[in-house]
């Protein structure tokens, strides 16, 4: 079954529609700007451990009745598990990372899923089944959305064990990286969004509803593939 | 097609005004682009004047140094981001869907989109200057000279400024590099198209893929500024060196997106005006292309001072030394094409020439650098400020001045004046090599770059009076071609489709060309296809000069959605209230743009 | 011009997988993901670990362009600017990476 998206819009040499090209072409962009976000992560990541940062993530050795205490102790305090308390009695510390990475593993699994429902969405818009292009484009925003609530969750976590942007490098680098992805998927959102409203109408989106639809899922699919690179490169690979 | 519910009428073609704010004509656009980056040219020629002056004798003080500071620092940001950029810009979108056969660019309203947020990004930088003061740490914004400790609020119009011109520039560039691949009329392969439009490929390609990189510098930045990070902060636990060699990674591609455009002028105009076609076209492409590829692998020649390690110093030299080699066979191929040809010595044809000769002392003193050991002597010196602008100056403006004298007549119909066109070479000629040779020697004997004054005694007074008169002669070239421009647009139309009896496709249409460029699209046999046609007596088709062609309408959004940008930037300069009106601006200019009927 | 046609061998067509190979790739996506969990929480690899994660992300990458996006079944042009990019990106990381290595390692030599 041919579609129509080949015989609609201007004139093309390669015989690629002209929006597909840009939008591809920008993706290309975008990896330039997620290799530079990506790389100030790396380069703050193998500084960590020394000196001038100057915040490490410990949580307190837990006894009976001892108060249960997590967070970021400046490091000219701790030496190897011992913490060094202002009135300089000494306390046991246990090095844990500050990821959760279950949490992490589970709003990877519904992005990749989301990826699944938006490809289903492209497909029934390609093939005129357009209540199934509707409805797993609703999926596909709902799984974005619980997504950006896993975020949400795991930001206000980091939040109240008290690593912050300014608590060090790795906050600030991991802040700026997973907020802008996270920023890129709720773009993708409010497009995918604004393309369900738009099939609302009497016009639905038009004779080029799979064009659309195919372009809208190739900026969600870029989005996914740049969270299973930081999902490896922050949550999967050790410190 | 009925108006769709929720949007704007179109906008109607009367009231002057109107239709330039709501042109998605690509010729109009270029002519927007060049009068506003040449009007930004001129206030960075003032600020230029101003720091000359200041230079001119021992112990100046025609100005303070704090306003010193901001003029160095502006005149760099408002000659490479609001004049040379935007002039290649110009002749882009004038020249290229001309050029390759086509009515318009694949993306009317991004084009359009692109030049608003252009301007808007270029009235950012420069209110700096009533609003509490210009950036002030010269145009690489070094840390922690950019955090907040060091620079006031300019730095923020720095960033915000800098990330709305990348918007544009990245609109643009991927609206023509979508152009060039996919509009070019029939038989008009890669390799058959003009050299211009391989550069403009070229330069489009680097922007897109070297803008986020200076988008991700500028944005950490800004959070190290407003939002207590310390990514280049080493108070922070941050790095200095992460700016430089994010900043550059940018900044080397960005030095080749200024110089190609104009090697692609010159290579349209010394085949017209030697009545021969070019010297070796495929190794010219190449050597474009290489170029393109190699400035990625030669940013931290740059840095050679910072301590990066004798490893990197050795391939970073290696590689900024073999990236002269497509540049050599740039030059080698445009002394090839004069060579045995029939010169004809217009005034873009001195400047195309003069390109070579200056270019290639800019070169040379590059490839002086390519060695760390030398280039430690010289870094921050004037000799750094001579080498680059021998290559912005002596090579893309007067590339930029050969490619307004050669397409003036496509553009208005009518010709520049040949005697002031002279008067306008040689001053500048002259002017421009009596201030920026005698840099050399002011920077190996010592005199630091950016200085804000110095003592007598130290052997600079001569040249610094020298140079400071060379600009002053500069600024008068200038201004004659302002005089020259004002005189003929008070003439009659007499240009030709083609007065040059030039090669390529734009002197195929009528001088100004009609709205939809051509009658009937081209048809491309060979390169240079008018003399392929001139020689085989063939022609090219004839359309109809009544039929109706279907154009796109102007359109409002662009500009809507450009003042929606605007106050999303403005809003972190003023009160973040503006950012947040801006969001629902934003929303509806593209509701709007996506719904509005383009058939 | 013809449109598509002869520049793109597979661009006439209706082209891709079935919604069935749809979800069977999301699923062995997920398998991959847990696989990648396990080698990361659960098994000791020691130096294996990394090059196997940066395979098995690989992978993952590499599926979902090429189906997901399509890639495989558009002209070689799109595959070009695409990989393009993306290998211009690694290479500036490896390149950065490496520089800031080589920072270290120097002061530690004394160069």
């Amino acid at each position: 079954m041919a579609t129509a998206e080949h015989h609609v819009g201007h004139h093309s040499v390669t015989g690629i529609d002209n929006r597909k090209l840009l939008m591809w072409i920008f993706l290309g962009s975008e990896c330039l700007f997620f290799g530079a976000l990506i790389s100030t992560y790396l380069i703050f990541k193998a500084d960590i451990p020394a000196p001038p940062i100057s915040f490490i993530e410990a949580h307190t050795h837990v006894e009976n009745g001892h108060e249960v205490v997590t967070g970021w102790f400046p490091v000219d305090r701790v030496i190897d598990d011992v913490y060094i308390n202002e009135d300089g009695t000494f306390r046991e510390v246990e090095f844990a990372g500050v990821l959760d990475i279950p949490i992490t593993s589970q709003s990877t699994f519904v992005l990749l899923m989301s990826s699944v429902t938006m490809v289903l969405a492209v497909y029934g818009a390609q093939h005129g089944r357009l209540l199934s292009m509707k409805v797993w484009l609703l999926a596909t925003i709902l799984l974005g959305l619980i997504f950006l609530g896993y975020q949400v969750y795991e930001f206000r976590l980091f939040g109240s064990e008290g690593l912050t942007l300014e608590t060090n490098q790795f906050g600030a680098s991991f802040f700026v990286l997973t907020g802008f992805h996270g920023t890129h998927v709720f773009v993708g959102v409010l497009i995918l969004a604004s393309l369900l409203l738009a099939s609302f109408r009497r016009s639905g989106l038009g004779p080029e509803a799979g064009f659309h639809v195919e372009t809208a899922g190739l900026y969600w699919h870029f989005v996914d593939i740049v969270w299973i690179v930081i999902f490896t490169i922050i949550y999967l690979i050790p410190a | 097609m009925a108006t769709v519910a929720g949007t704007m009428a179109a906008p109607t073609a009367e009231g002057v005004v109107w239709s330039w704010l709501t042109t998605v004509d690509h010729k109009r656009i270029g002519v927007l682009y060049g009068v506003s980056a040449f009007i930004f040219f001129l206030i960075g020629g003032v600020e230029a004047l101003l720091i000359r002056a200041q230079l001119a004798v021992p112990n100046g003080g025609v100005i303070d140094p704090e306003l010193y500071n901001q003029l160095f620092t502006m005149h760099a940001l408002t000659m490479i981001f609001l004049a040379v950029m935007p002039l290649g810009a110009a002749f882009f979108n004038f020249m290229i869907p001309l050029m390759i056969g086509a009515r318009d660019v694949a993306f009317p309203r991004l084009n359009a989109l692109s030049y608003w947020i252009f301007l808007a990004g270029g009235l950012v930088l420069t209110s700096s200057f009533f609003l509490g003061g210009a950036p002030d740490t010269g145009w690489f914004a070094y840390a922690p000279i950019s955090g907040g400790t060091y620079s006031g609020s300019g730095m923020d119009y720095y960033v915000i400024g800098l990330l709305i011109l990348g918007l544009s520039s990245l609109a643009a560039a991927l609206n023509f590099a979508v152009t060039i691949i996919n509009m070019r009329a029939p038989g008009l392969t890669m390799m058959r198209m003009p050299i211009f439009v391989w550069m403009t490929l070229i330069v489009a390609f680097l922007l897109i893929l070297a803008l986020p990189v200076l988008t991700v510098a500028l944005v950490q930045l800004l959070f190290d500024r407003q939002f207590t990070t310390s990514f280049f902060l080493p108070s922070g636990g941050g790095d200095p060196i992460l700016w430089q060699h994010l900043f550059w990674i940018f900044g080397h591609p960005e030095v080749y997106i200024l110089i190609l455009p104009a090697m692609g002028i010159v290579s349209e105009v010394l085949p017209t005006f030697s009545r021969k076609p070019l010297f070796g076209y495929a190794a010219m492409v190449f050597a474009g292309v290489a170029i393109g590829f190699l400035g990625w692998a030669v940013w931290s020649h740059h840095m050679f001072t910072t301590g990066l390690g004798a490893v990197p110093r050795v391939v970073f030299a290696t590689s900024t030394m073999i990236i002269g080699v497509p540049t050599g066979i740039k030059i080698f191929n445009w002394l090839s094409t004069m060579w045995g040809g029939s010169i004809r010595f217009t005034t873009a044809m001195y400047f195309s020439v003069s390109f070579i000769a200056l270019f290639t002392i800019g070169g040379i003193s590059g490839v002086m650098h390519a060695s760390p050991p030398v280039d430690q002597q010289q870094q921050d010196t004037y000799f750094i400020v001579a080498h680059l602008h021998y290559v912005l100056v002596g090579g893309a403006i007067v590339g930029i001045f050969s490619g307004l004298y050669y397409w003036w007549p496509k553009m208005t119909g009518r010709f520049l004046s040949e005697t002031l066109g002279k008067w306008n070479f040689w001053l500048m000629f002259i002017g421009l090599n009596m201030t920026f040779f005698p840099m050399h020697f002011l920077g190996v004997a010592g005199m630091p770059r950016r200085i804000y004054t110095y003592d007598e005694g130290l052997g600079w007074e001569f040249w610094n009076m020298f140079a400071s008169v060379g600009a002053l002669i500069l600024a008068v070239g200038v201004l004659v071609f302002v005089i020259n421009v004002a005189r003929t647009m008070r003439q009659p139309k007499t240009a030709g489709d083609n007065p040059w009896d030039g090669s390529t496709l734009e002197w195929a249409t009528s001088s100004p060309p009609p709205e939809h460029d051509f009658d009937a699209i081209p048809e491309v046999r060979a390169r240079d296809p008018l003399w392929y046609d001139r020689d085989h007596g063939l022609s090219q088709p004839e359309g109809d000069p009544d039929e109706h062609i279907h154009m796109p309408p102007p359109s409002y959004y662009p500009l809507i959605l450009a003042l929606g940008v605007l106050m999303l930037g403005v809003g972190p300069l003023s009160h973040l209230a503006v950012t947040a009106l801006g969001v629902p601006v934003i929303i509806y200019a593209i509701w709007g743009w996506v719904l509005e009927p383009t058939e | 011009m013809s449109h598509g046609g002869s520049h793109a061998p597979h661009a006439q067509e209706q082209h891709g997988l079935t919604p069935r190979q749809y979800i069977g790739l999301g699923l062995a996506l997920t398998v991959i993901t847990i696989v990648e969990l396990g080698a990361s929480l659960w098994v000791d690899l020691g130096d294996l670990l990394i090059p196997v994660l940066i395979v098995l992300s690989a992978v993952k990458f590499i599926a979902v362009v090429a189906f997901f996006m399509h890639l495989y079944y558009e002209p070689q042009l799109l595959t070009r600017v695409f990989v393009g990019s993306f290998v211009l990106a690694t290479g500036v990381l490896i390149a950065l990476l490496a520089l800031f290595w080589t920072d270290i390692t120097d002061l530690l030599n004394g160069v």
